[in-house]
């Protein structure tokens, strides 16, 4: 009797072991029909630049960002309202996707010397999962930028190479987890012709950064960028840090930064500045990015 | 007894394996649509998999989030980063079935078929059921056309405050698909 009774459950069993079998089955037949969607890690940061420097991140194909920066003068205390009363330097810039590989971009930054950047970022090696792994993404940045400005003598004003900086820039970044994210660039800086003559041509330096996601739309971020010491003709700081929030609205992202740089192009912040951060030298800036769908 | 017990078991193993009519497709088509007053946006993804089982009335679907494409790129981003997690959560999948007796040898429009099934989509399984129009066109091939309304919060979604005037909180899905015998 005992018997019969097991074997009454197990046919009792048999149709839901089947099922639960044939529903395995099903979703395993689906799975190897299905198209494998990209196995590229996406949003290692939220925007294309981390703060004041490009991040791996790219404008993609026939996308256009268009983003606003401010710098205001530097944190006082309330009688200069934090800083607020003066901006600083207003940067504009217009990033466009020729593809979701090239990217390119035009700029603008009143401070200093009137400059004008044209751009182009190249994304080499994207960090991927699936079967085909790669552990960081890989861009190069690449820029020009014309200082506008009058000069005096009048020869310097006329010497239209002597207005010519270049920058290049490797961007290496590994998105950790969910939340972190680590961003290195090396970077070299060539000028043409520095404003004293001690000054050295060649700057090189490093950008180390990073993001924590700390609610799924905003990230603090941390930047700094050390310049090598190949040079020491000025007193005044070489390097520069920036610490930031992201935060994203869907379609905008504000970035806002404390920051002891007052430059917003990469030729010029990555290599001096006016102050030091840590001796509060601090200013407050924000930038403001919008993507339109061409 | 027991002989006739194990032959009924075998007997029943047997049944489930006779050979059925299966159509599958890769290329479905799922198209998600959000409108507030604010904000309205859709994505669109043509790699959804899909199987019919014809003689079970059964169908099932697979559909991968990173293959939703947005108008704009940052939107597709965010899309994946950090409201459907698709890093941990790839898919939306679902398996339903239907009552309807459906001739599927002879070219017909079947109307509001009831198909009643479980969705799984960014780690929770709720029931669900869709309404179709099941169409047996006249090259042997099917089609399934169905609109249905998902809330988000319901598959713990969450939309964050900031963007609460932006995103619905119900999101209006079309399916359609057409199936060719494997």
């Amino acid at each position: 009797m005992k018997k019969m009774k097991k074997i009454l459950i197990l046919i009792c069993l048999t149709p839901i072991i089947l099922f639960a079998q044939e529903e395995e089955d099903l979703f395993g037949e689906l799975d190897s029909l299905t198209i494998k969607a990209e196995s590229e890690v996406n949003a290692t940061f939220k925007s294309s630049r981390l703060m004041l420097g490009q991040s791996t991140e790219r404008v993609k194909a026939k996308q256009l960002h268009m983003r606003i920066s401010h710098v205001f003068g530097k944190i006082k205390g309330i009688d200069n309202f934090f800083g607020m009363d003066h901006i600083n330097n207003m940067h504009m810039s217009f990033e466009y996707g020729l593809n979701d590989h090239i990217q390119l971009g035009l700029a603008r930054s009143n401070k200093p010397d009137k400059t004008y950047s044209g751009s182009a970022k190249l994304s080499l090696y994207r960090q991927r999962g699936g079967d085909t792994p790669f552990p960081v993404s890989l861009s190069y940045f690449g820029g020009i930028d014309y200082k506008s400005r009058k000069y005096t003598p009048k020869e310097r004003d006329e010497y239209f190479n002597g207005r010519l900086d270049y920058v290049n820039q490797v961007l290496i970044s590994r998105k950790f987890n969910d939340k972190l994210s680590l961003l290195l660039s090396p970077t070299w800086i060539h000028r043409n012709l520095t404003d004293n003559s001690t000054e050295p041509n060649n700057v090189y330096t490093i950008g180390i950064g990073g993001r924590y996601l700390f609610s799924r739309s905003m990230s603090v971020n941390l930047e700094y960028f050390y310049a090598l010491p190949t040079f020491d003709s000025y007193d005044i700081n070489k390097n520069s840090f920036s610490i930031g929030l992201d935060i994203e609205t869907g379609g905008h992202v504000f970035q806002l930064f404390f920051t002891d740089a007052f430059a917003l192009h990469p030729g010029k912040f990555a290599i001096n500045q006016s102050g030091d951060f840590f001796k509060k030298d601090i200013n407050f800036g924000f930038s403001i990015l919008r993507e339109f769908s061409l | 007894m027991k002989k006739r017990i194990l032959f009924f078991i075998a007997f029943s193993a047997i049944n489930m394996s006779i050979a059925q009519e299966k159509l599958t497709t890769r290329t479905g088509k799922v198209i998600f649509q959000s409108e507030t007053a604010i904000e309205s946006f859709s994505a669109e993804n043509n790699q959804a998999a899909s199987i019919l089982l014809v003689d079970k009335k059964v169908i099932a679907f697979n559909v991968l989030l990173k293959s939703f494409k947005f108008e704009k790129a940052l939107m597709e981003d965010h899309f994946n980063e950090k409201y459907v997690n698709s890093d941990r959560y790839p898919a939306a999948k679902f398996k339903g079935n239907f009552t309807n007796e459906i001739d599927f040898k002879t070219p017909k429009i079947y109307k509001d078929v009831v198909v009643n099934g479980n969705m799984n989509f960014h780690g929770v399984t709720k029931p669900l059921t869709v309404i179709a129009d099941i169409k047996v066109n006249d090259d042997n091939t099917i089609s399934f056309l169905s609109n249905f309304k998902l809330n988000l919060e319901e598959y713990n979604v969450q939309i964050p405050s900031l963007v609460k005037d932006k995103i619905a909180p119900d999101v209006a899905v079309s399916i359609e698909t057409n199936y060719k015998k494997s």
